[in-house]
């Protein structure tokens, strides 16, 4: 029974006419139920941030004195904090630096790691070497000495910067990846011939040998964009992430740092952890999903 | 004789790292006229395909050309610069890959492959060079042409996959097509239909084929002449009947005796004793001499040149010495 199910399913995939690779992976995407789950829950998350202006109840960034620490309530679905911020409306709102954050240090990572590792990796030899070397320089950097570094030279933390220090310290693990990549896919015989044929070395990289590559830098890219979501929020956490009165999931943990808000009021900590560890988790398994869907060496199926 | 259309003179390509300089091919000289069919033959390791990656300019890694002239249509090969080259490749000479596994892009549809070449040397827009691909699918036996533009490779099999090379390497009408192995990771039945194409595409465009094998069998039936190399040098030079009658070199006759005869009654499959040495560790005199059965001692300390033997017929053999009587016989 199973078994004709599953070749029925099969046959599905084989009839789809023409279907690229990429199409091929999307379908077996989609057919894991933990990603397809995660791409749910992140959707909604992004949805509710995006569409926050309209959702919140409160300003976000203005305190209002004269009811702080409220339970919850009609007026105040998650109560307010010490200061008298509405816990809902920042709530809502304190994804954008997460997401923003996350998604823009995902971006500029890979775009240094493909620039980099592409040309590393297919002109191999010395240009090989010396960028390798410095790449190696950079990884053995101190990450977390490099950013609170800069952090405290600005004074105060804005999201580019906390961007810039995030891309600037993260860039060496994808272009060590994706020169990996490169190195393997030089020998194979189709970017010989497309030598063969007389194309130009960038044309063979974009144009042969990228979209080779791009399935695995898609599955670390969105690995890292969890990766950085966390970092982001644990810097907020430790107080160096961008300060009140601009809401972030990691400054409320941070205001909840208090033995009585710990134990007494639970409700102005909780959600804020509980949406980190949703959107971390829920990217996690889109990456993973998408790693069964595109790596063909992958067995976990 | 006209001018020749390729004459390779002296080619050495050597790999060079910081310790050492290794030879791969040593001193090889040999020529090809237009519409003709050269085999180089060769067990693995000999450097028939390093031969073929000099000419094309496409040495891997720290290769390169030491010493010598390719001479395409008169110009010099390795003198020109990797734009010129560039526009030579996959124009004026075109290649064929082993692996036809491996030899597409895999993300990459059929058409957009096979129309690259057109564009980039030919100049055709986009619809006249799919016009020209289709065309070429055609010939090569694809009846429904025009979707297989719109495939993938992995929806192809391997003979598929070699004729649609075959198809994309003659798309820009070469004048030499370099084919390395082009039989060799297909079965049997394929292997034919494979050959038979080559010919015909030789007759249609009076194409020049470098084919590069170790298939003897192939060598008879595609090959006008025949070089046989062994450890990076010519052994032998002849035409095709002359290697499979009156071959010469103790390893061309190795090589014929290596295979399969169904009409002798053989219990065992005769093989030449050894192996290719590796680049490093090529012996000072004939390199053949330990696989030899016919080595003197006269051999192993001196180096043989080509020694004529007939019309266009070169052996690099002490035993075709002209005073070969000099030499002490054990």
């Amino acid at each position: 029974m199973k078994v004709s199910v599953e070749l029925g399913n099969r046959k599905n995939l084989k009839e789809e006419k023409h279907a690229s690779p990429f199409k091929l992976g999307f379908q077996r995407f989609l057919q894991n139920k933990m990603a397809f789950v995660g791409l749910i829950v992140l959707s909604i998350i992004v949805l509710l941030t995006v569409a926050s202006p309209w959702l919140t109840t409160h300003n976000p960034e203005l305190t209002d004195l004269t009811s702080q620490d409220l339970p919850p309530s009609g007026e105040h679905f998650l109560g307010t904090d010490s200061m008298g911020y509405d816990i809902y409306s920042r709530l809502v709102t304190g994804g954008r630096v997460s997401l923003v954050v996350g998604f823009c240090t995902m971006f500029f990572t890979v775009v240094i790691g493909i620039t980099f590792g592409s040309i590393a990796g297919y002109f191999g030899g010395k240009v090989d070497s010396l960028m390798m070397r410095f790449t190696d320089l950079m990884l053995n950097f101190p990450f977390l000495v490099f950013v609170l570094f800069l952090i405290s030279i600005f004074e105060k933390t804005t999201v580019p910067l906390l961007i810039t220090a995030l891309a600037l310290t993260s860039w060496p693990t994808t272009t060590r990846l994706v020169r990996g990549i490169f190195l393997s896919l030089r020998e194979m015989e189709y970017v010989q011939s497309a030598k063969a044929i007389g194309n130009k070395n960038f044309r063979i990289i974009f144009r042969h040998m990228m979209p080779n590559a791009i399935a695995p830098i898609i599955v670390n890219a969105t690995l890292l964009m969890a990766q950085m979501i966390s970092i982001e929020a644990a810097l907020s956490f430790l107080g160096f992430g961008i300060p009140d009165p601009t809401p972030a999931w990691g400054g409320m943990l941070n205001d909840g740092m208090d033995y009585t808000i710990m134990t007494e009021r639970p409700w102005q900590w909780i959600p804020a952890g509980v949406l980190i560890v949703l959107t971390v988790l829920s990217i996690n398994f889109i990456g993973d999903g998408l790693r069964d869907a595109f790596d063909t060496k992958s067995t976990r199926r | 004789m006209s001018q020749a259309l390729l004459q390779i003179e002296n080619l050495k390509t050597v790999f060079q790292n910081t310790k050492s300089v290794v030879t791969v091919v040593d001193d090889i000289s040999f020529s090809m006229n237009k519409g003709e069919t050269l085999a180089l033959v060769g067990e693995s390791g000999c450097g028939k395909s390093m031969t073929s990656l000099s000419i094309m300019g496409l040495l891997p890694g720290t290769g390169k050309v030491a010493q010598g002239k390719i001479m395409f249509e008169g110009n010099d090969l390795t003198k020109k610069s990797v734009e010129d080259i560039s526009k030579i490749r996959g124009n004026k000479i075109a290649m064929i890959f082993q692996e036809p596994m491996t030899s597409l892009n895999p993300v990459l549809k059929i058409g957009d492959q096979m129309t690259e070449g057109l564009i980039l040397h030919h100049k055709l827009s986009k619809k006249e060079a799919e016009a020209r691909a289709i065309e070429r699918l055609k010939l090569v036996g694809f009846a429904r042409a025009t979707d297989i533009m719109n495939e993938y490779p992995h929806q192809l099999s391997g003979g598929m996959r070699q004729r649609v090379m075959i198809a994309m390497a003659m798309s820009t009408d070469p004048q030499l097509l370099i084919a390395d192995e082009p039989t060799t990771a297909l079965d049997v039945t394929i292997q034919a239909q494979v050959l038979e194409l080559m010919r015909g595409v030789k007759a249609e465009f009076e194409t020049s084929i470098l084919l590069i094998t170790h298939d003897l069998g192939v060598v008879a039936e595609m090959a006008d002449r025949v070089v046989v190399m062994y450890a990076g040098k010519v052994v032998e030079e002849a035409s095709v009947f002359d290697v499979f009658e009156k071959s010469s070199h103790p390893y061309t006759e190795g090589l014929l005796k290596s295979v399969p005869n169904l009409e002798a009654d053989q219990t065992r499959l005769y093989s030449i004793r050894g192996n290719v040495p590796t680049p490093d560790e090529f012996p000072i005199g004939c390199r053949f001499a330990p696989r030899c059965d016919k080595a003197m001692d006269h051999c192993f300390d001196h180096a043989p040149d080509l020694y004529r033997v007939g019309d266009h017929h070169q052996v690099r053999c002490f035993l075709y010495h002209p005073e070969k009587g000099t030499f002490s016989h054990e």
